[in-house]
């Protein structure tokens, strides 16, 4: 019985320092394993602008190519890639302006965002900046993947 | 169609009064609230007035194919009967395709001949009608034809005996030859066509409330309440934030509000008046679905326990409590108040009310922000909106 509970024990104890998310990495906050299904972004997605990644912000481009017009708030998160999985940040929670974006078919629209407040100066590593949009009456979120380097 | 024809008629008949130059117009008493620009009919020529639509109503319920019932669309109008309008004197004036002592009697044994006069005409009512209901059967704003498009409307005169065609176009152009033979070709060949050049198109009057939904370029926010600004002008109050600038045109829908004035995102304010333009748009106190007016001239200041009453264009009606008064938020907008009902993007400047009853309330201030953590409402209290934009609740 003992040989048998310590055998499990060691098991667990091997499950957490293999699994992803903040397991293998000191973050400045928390991580853990997102849920969040990030869609492909064909016909509707993100971009980021040429030259304007900062460790604490960046301009990124919406675009939409479809047929329908898209919705979406200011609102925005970050994710980072750590232990071969997508990894939702724990960062300070903050307020966000009320106003709603819409792109039309064959548009794009900025926004110049500072993530400061929310996460600090980003260290080192892979990341994506993910929102939220609706198209008709379904929600979908699309991401924009950059590098932080040192 | 017969609706159309119904209202068109009756507003014709009534309006036919302004259509002849009058000479005695000391018979009209100028209204006593300075405010109002209308001119009150004296008694004298207000019971002739009455009496001359009497005897019109008469011969309606004598044509009618239902007397109990008596619209200008169940009308069978004889064949000689060209319309009829009351004139500048008070007298009903009854217009015929041809005029003998036949006629006379026949209308004298529906109604008393005191105060009607005849005028001959070259068109029946029933052929300025069947001209009018293919003109409106052509009507199509959509329409690829440039002239069709640009119908804004179709009426019938009759002190001119003719169809009104009212046409978006330039007075100038109204007036050309050229012009007038394309209604011809492509609108109608009716002899006597009166083509009256307007701006724009009839438009509905409608209420923008407190709530709804407007936009601007690429953002869709919420109207806060309308306020009369310095000047006295009407418009709404909404949210900036940093995407509305003073000169920006305010949409609803697809038809142009107005137009912004200075925009406040900064200190306690986050708020703009943008003034009302199209006066197609009426001002409203009220807020369907919490079925309240809000109180004219006044707004509360609420404390932390009081229940707040929002209304913005993507989360509808919400009832929240106030749990902070003192907040500054994360992107720097102080002394604004957090209560317990959440939000999401499109609320911006929608209203915040509170205090008063079930059918009146006050207004409180407008959405600003959603509170990171919880998505609770954040808003910005009107005593600032209103000292920093000099502006008064309507």
């Amino acid at each position: 019985m003992l040989h048998r509970l310590l055998i499990l024990t060691a098991l667990a104890v091997l499950t957490v320092f293999s699994s992803g998310c903040g397991a293998k990495e000191d973050y400045p906050w928390g991580v853990h394993k997102s849920d969040i299904a990030v869609a492909a972004g064909q016909e509707v997605g993100v971009k980021m602008q040429e030259g304007s990644l900062t460790k604490t912000g960046a301009e990124f481009i919406v675009f939409n190519s479809g047929e329908e017009d898209i919705y979406l708030g200011v609102e925005f998160f970050l994710q980072i890639y750590d232990g071969g999985d997508w990894c939702d940040i724990e960062g300070n929670a903050v307020d966000w302006t009320l106003e709603q974006m819409f792109i039309t078919p064959g548009g794009e629209a900025s926004q110049v965002v500072s993530w400061d407040n929310m996460y600090g100066e980003l260290p080192e590593g892979r990341y994506r900046f993910v929102k939220s949009v609706a198209i008709g009456d379904s929600n979908e979120h699309y991401a924009c993947e950059f590098e932080i380097k040192d | 169609m017969n609706r159309i024809i119904t209202v068109i008629l009756t507003f014709t008949l009534l309006m036919s009064v302004w259509l002849i130059p009058s000479s005695n117009m000391v018979a009209f008493e100028e209204a006593t609230d300075t405010n109002v620009n209308l001119a009150v009919l004296s008694d004298e020529l207000q019971e002739l007035e009455n009496e001359a639509n009497e005897k019109y109503n008469e011969l309606l319920n004598e044509w009618s194919e239902n007397s109990q019932f008596v619209t200008e669309s169940n009308v069978n109008y004889p064949d000689f009967y060209g319309g009829a309008y009351i004139n500048n004197e008070k007298e009903l004036v009854i217009q015929v395709t041809y005029l003998d002592d036949s006629i006379e009697e026949y209308f004298g044994s529906i109604i008393n001949l005191t105060n009607v006069v005849f005028e001959e005409v070259s068109y029946s009512f029933n052929e300025l009608k069947q001209a009018h209901g293919e003109i409106v059967e052509k009507m199509n704003p959509n329409s690829s034809d440039l002239l069709i498009s640009s119908i804004a409307g179709v009426g019938i005169s009759f002190p001119d005996n003719s169809v009104s065609l009212y046409v978006v176009t330039s007075d100038a152009v109204a007036k050309t030859s050229a012009f007038n033979n394309q209604v011809r070709d492509n609108i109608s060949d009716f002899e006597n066509i009166k083509i009256i050049s307007t701006p724009g198109k009839d438009a509905t009057v409608a209420d923008l409330e407190p709530g709804a939904e407007i936009t601007d370029s690429g953002y869709t926010r919420s109207a806060g309440f309308w306020a009369r600004n310095a000047n006295g002008d009407l418009g709404i109050i909404t949210a900036p934030h940093s995407s509305i600038s003073q000169g920006d045109t305010i949409w609803v829908g697809t038809t142009v509000f107005g137009t912004a004035s200075t925009p406040y995102f900064s200190g306690s304010v986050d708020a703009v008046f943008v003034e009302r333009t199209n006066a197609n748009f009426s001002a409203t106190r009220y807020i369907s679905g919490w079925n309240f007016n809000l109180i004219s001239g006044t707004y509360t200041t609420l404390a932390v326990g009081s229940t707040t009453y929002s209304k913005g264009k993507a989360t509808g009606c919400k009832s929240g409590v106030i749990v902070d008064t003192n907040y500054t938020t994360s992107y720097n907008i102080s002394d604004c108040v957090v209560t317990s009902a959440t939000c999401d993007s499109g609320d911006s400047g929608g209203i915040v009310a509170g205090g008063g009853s079930s059918s009146s309330r006050r207004v409180a201030g407008i959405m600003t922000g959603k509170q990171g953590g919880t998505n609770y409402i954040i808003y910005v209290k009107a005593a600032n909106i209103i000292s920093t934009l000099g502006i008064t609740v309507y």
